[in-house]
């Protein structure tokens, strides 16, 4: 093993880029091999900034589990800014692993995880920059397989053409079986790139794109999706983990000396989500709930707090409050964090009389606001989008808040819902009139510290795919614009006006993500397009451009409001049907028919709806 | 015992830990703090910090064995148990040199360091460059002058200043220059911005070369005008 590992970058480049230390690894955590050992190295990439990419913790547990074999060596990489991916591009040096700082393209594996939409084209500055053709069907034996992981690989199609696998489902699952493959492919010597993506995907979970062939209608839609060879599966199932507290968890993860973006201590208290909101992905892919034993998560986090060194601790999942033993895990952390000095950050948690509590214990009131995300205004759009909270539940919930001494209230929607009317964007305002309203009803004058504020936040609806409203239209920018300077004006007309302000999000990139969540494969072309003439980092405000990605659809000769003006037909065969993500399209088609007459359905503790993920044989289905 | 028991330890800086900026090295002890299990004291307030202060920022890519660091404990614990614990927890390229008490009625170390001394390598880049081509320049540069009046930039304004009562010593030692200058919170001087005019003056182009900066130590004004090391600790 080398004493000292010699950096990628010479002292100059270092010193011309901003937050050099992004760049040269070495970090508390981080896994050092000796190579002899090595049968395969494989990157792990976050497709975004340092800071973004090392709060992920998927990436950690992933690090975790490769590390603990002898014969893998995981590595991780980043985008590099701006500003290094320029000297990169100029000076023809190859991008590179943090540990080793040797180049990506010497490794077997890269593996991507591909969390949002709009971090698409980064990904072909991070396969450019390692010097890896960007196109699959042009590799060669000496490149790496790339994989692709995460969200987006619920509709992996816009991206077929970059990636060579996908793995659909949880990481913990069938990696052990796809590097067993590998090694016997290499111990036999037949190993050759097309014949172990072949035999991949016979692997659970393995999708090899350039294994299938699309054909399309005369009207656009997909006409045909199917494996080009008889031994290929036609359906690839997503794997899921089916006992949590058996599962690795990244008890001593990398820590940064760059602040990451989550500078804290992530205890992931259980994956999926009991409540079937409509619009949420998250909620629908992620099934069955499945929970960390109260006794796991105890252990796990005073092994962290010892380990890293970190001043804060954050609950991870979907909805805290629906964590079954919360209270105990709660008040065990406030017990355990106040004789360490370590903070509690409690995200997701809904506003009743126990959160407001332990709230009041681990911050100051004053300083901070509470958060409530009824996610639609009125009462008959949150029943449209099965968000099981209430007028009721939100005035009670922030007069408890109040009463408790805070003044200041995040509140969170979406606008541009399937079959919004003016009238539920007028709700916006009006709800936030009435909590402010309540205030001032609640908290006597003498007692107030100048008047409160509530916030609304609002995002533009997205459809996703594998929810109810996968087959819901989105809209034009401009009529996006129109709806959030109505919720304005209307604010205006408030009675407490002072007290409100409003944040809405831009118009164009949410138009765009709509475009690549539902796109097919011929939107590959535009990605590729659109990174050619300059489009990076578009997560970012400050570096997206719209201009060139309207040309770059427009160069392909692809009309984006294909895949986002028009409702589609629940017949229609849609890009990613060939994934069984476990919830049938029956219970898909059955929500959206409800969603249409409002009808709320139930939670998934409260009774069973049926929507197919009980095969997985694991969580609440089998609680 | 003093009701406030502060200790100041000296660590190093080397390999990528050059790259790592102040704000950055502050929250690596932080942790690194707790992990190792120091007593240190916390400030009050809904979210208490610890009680812990840094000497003089180093600049990007410099390596050191002579960084400071001061913290207040809230329990006595024997500096040198501190320095055998703390070390056991530095990521490869902080070491912990020593932890001594600092005296009650000391200045803090941001507040006490006056001088500050360096170790410089000068490199072409074809690593041609011969060292005592600059003993000459030193002796014009610096020995033979009575004044040295350079324009120093800061972000606000231009200012004429000496150098030469800013640099108490300066000289060629084997391959690298060694200086000793003055740093702190008044009359700060940068060793880059000291080879800058010494190679200006001699006549050569700054850019043909680059600096391998190393700091050595720094240094406080004791009693007896001298200049003593922080790790004396005052």
């Amino acid at each position: 093993m080398e004493d000292t590992i010699k950096l990628a970058l010479p002292e100059e480049i270092l010193l011309a880029v901003d937050k050099p230390a992004r760049y040269t690894g070495n970090e508390m955590g981080c896994v050092i091999k000796d190579e002899s050992g090595i049968r395969i190295r494989f990157a792990l990439c976050f497709p975004d900034l340092y800071e973004i990419g090392m709060s992920h913790l998927g990436i950690q547990i992933l690090y975790e589990m490769f590390n603990r074999r002898d014969d893998v060596w995981a590595q991780r990489v980043y985008s590099p800014w701006t500003d290094l991916g320029d000297i990169l591009k100029e000076k023809d040096i190859p991008l590179f692993c943090l540990e080793s700082q040797r180049p990506v393209k010497e490794f077997d594996f890269l593996g991507i995880t591909l969390q949002y939409e709009m971090c698409y084209t980064n990904i072909l500055q991070v396969l450019e920059l390692s010097q890896i053709p960007l196109l699959a069907s042009e590799r060669g034996e000496a490149d790496p397989i790339v994989i692709g992981g995460g969200p987006c690989t619920y509709n992996p199609e816009p991206l077929a053409d970059f990636f060579d696998i996908f793995y659909i489902g949880e990481g913990e699952c069938s990696y052990d079986e796809l590097f067993e493959l590998y090694n016997s492919l290499k111990d036999e010597g037949n190993y050759s790139r097309a014949f172990f993506l072949h035999e991949a995907s016979h692997i659970e979970g393995i999708y090899v794109p350039c294994l299938y062939e699309v054909s399309y209608n005369p009207d656009g839609t997909v006409c045909d999706f199917a494996p080009r060879y008889e031994d290929v599966p036609g359906t690839v199932r997503r794997v899921i983990v089916k006992e949590l507290d058996e599962a690795v968890y990244p008890t001593s993860p990398v820590i940064p000396y760059v602040q990451a973006t989550q500078d804290r201590i992530v205890l992931e208290i259980m994956r999926g989500c009991i409540r079937g909101c409509r619009f949420c992905q998250a909620g629908m892919v992620y099934r069955p709930n499945r929970e960390r034993s109260l006794e796991t998560l105890k252990g796990y986090a005073k092994q962290m707090m010892d380990n890293t060194g970190y001043d804060e601790i954050s609950l991870s999942s979907l909805s805290s409050s629906d964590y079954s033993r919360l209270p105990e895990l709660v008040n065990f952390l406030i017990e355990e964090c106040s004789a360490r000095n370590v903070n509690i950050s409690l995200p997701s948690l809904r506003i009743d009389a126990f959160s407001l509590d332990v709230m009041k214990k681990v911050q100051d009131v004053k300083k901070t606001s509470l958060t409530f995300a009824p996610e639609a205004g009125s009462q008959r759009m949150r029943d449209v989008i099965n968000k099981g909270i209430t007028k009721e539940d939100i005035l009670a919930g922030s007069e408890m808040a109040f009463k408790g001494g805070w003044s200041k209230v995040k509140l969170y929607f979406m606008l541009g819902l399937p079959g919004e009317t003016d009238e539920d964007m007028k709700a916006i305002p009006e709800l936030s009139n009435e909590i402010a309203a309540l205030y001032y009803d609640t908290v006597p004058k003498e007692q107030r510290n100048g008047r409160c504020q509530i916030t609304m936040s609002t995002s533009f609806f997205i459809p996703k795919p594998f929810t109810p409203f996968q087959w819901a239209r989105m809209y034009p920018a401009n009529e996006y614009k129109r709806r959030a300077a109505l919720v304005n004006e209307t604010m205006k007309e408030q009675l407490n006006r002072k007290s409100l302000k409003y944040q809405w999000h831009q118009t164009d990139v949410s138009v765009l993500e709509g475009v690549l969540a539902r796109g097919d494969r011929r939107v590959g072309a535009v990605i590729l397009k659109a990174y050619e003439k300059g489009a990076i980092f578009d997560a970012w405000s400050e570096c997206f451009d719209n201009d060139i990605w309207m040309a770059a659809f427009k160069e392909c000769g692809i009309d984006p409001d294909f895949y986002t003006m028009r409702e589609r037909d629940v017949e229609e065969k849609l890009p990613w049907d060939f994934i069984d993500v476990g919830i049938t399209k029956a219970f898909l088609v059955r929500e959206w028919e409800r969603s249409k007459q409002g009808i709320v359905t139930e939670n998934c503790r409260a009774k069973c709806q049926g929507c197919g993920c009980a095969v997985y044989g694991g969580g609440v289905c089998h609680a | 015992m003093p009701d406030r028991i502060r200790v100041r330890i000296r660590f190093s800086k080397s390999g990528m830990f050059a790259y790592v900026g102040h704000l950055d090295m502050m929250r690596y002890f932080q942790k690194a703090v707790r992990r190792a299990e120091i007593p240190i004291a916390y400030s009050n307030g809904f979210h208490p910090h610890q009680i812990m202060s840094f000497a003089l920022p180093l600049g990007m890519g410099i390596t050191s064995s002579g960084e400071y660091m001061d913290i207040e404990l809230k329990e006595d614990m024997e500096p040198a148990l501190i320095k055998t614990k703390l070390d056991e927890c530095m990521a490869k390229g902080v070491g912990i040199i020593s932890a001594g008490y600092v005296a009650p009625n000391a200045k803090k170390s941001m507040a006490a360091v006056e001088a500050a001394s360096y170790r410089i390598g000068v490199f072409t880049k074809n690593d041609d460059f011969d060292i005592s081509l600059l003993e000459d320049g030193i002796r014009r540069f610096y020995l033979d002058q009575n004044e040295i009046i350079v324009v120093k930039k800061t972000k606000k304004s231009e200012n004429e200043i000496d150098l030469k009562k800013l640099i108490y010593e300066l000289e060629i030692s084997g391959e690298s220059v060694e200086m000793l200058i003055s740093s702190g919170s008044q009359n700060n001087i940068k060793p880059e911005f000291v080879m800058e005019n010494l190679m200006s003056f001699m006549g050569l182009d700054t850019e043909n070369f680059r600096l391998g900066i190393h700091r050595n130590d720094m240094y406080y004004k004791g009693e007896d005008g001298c200049f003593h090391s922080m790790s004396e600790c005052g």
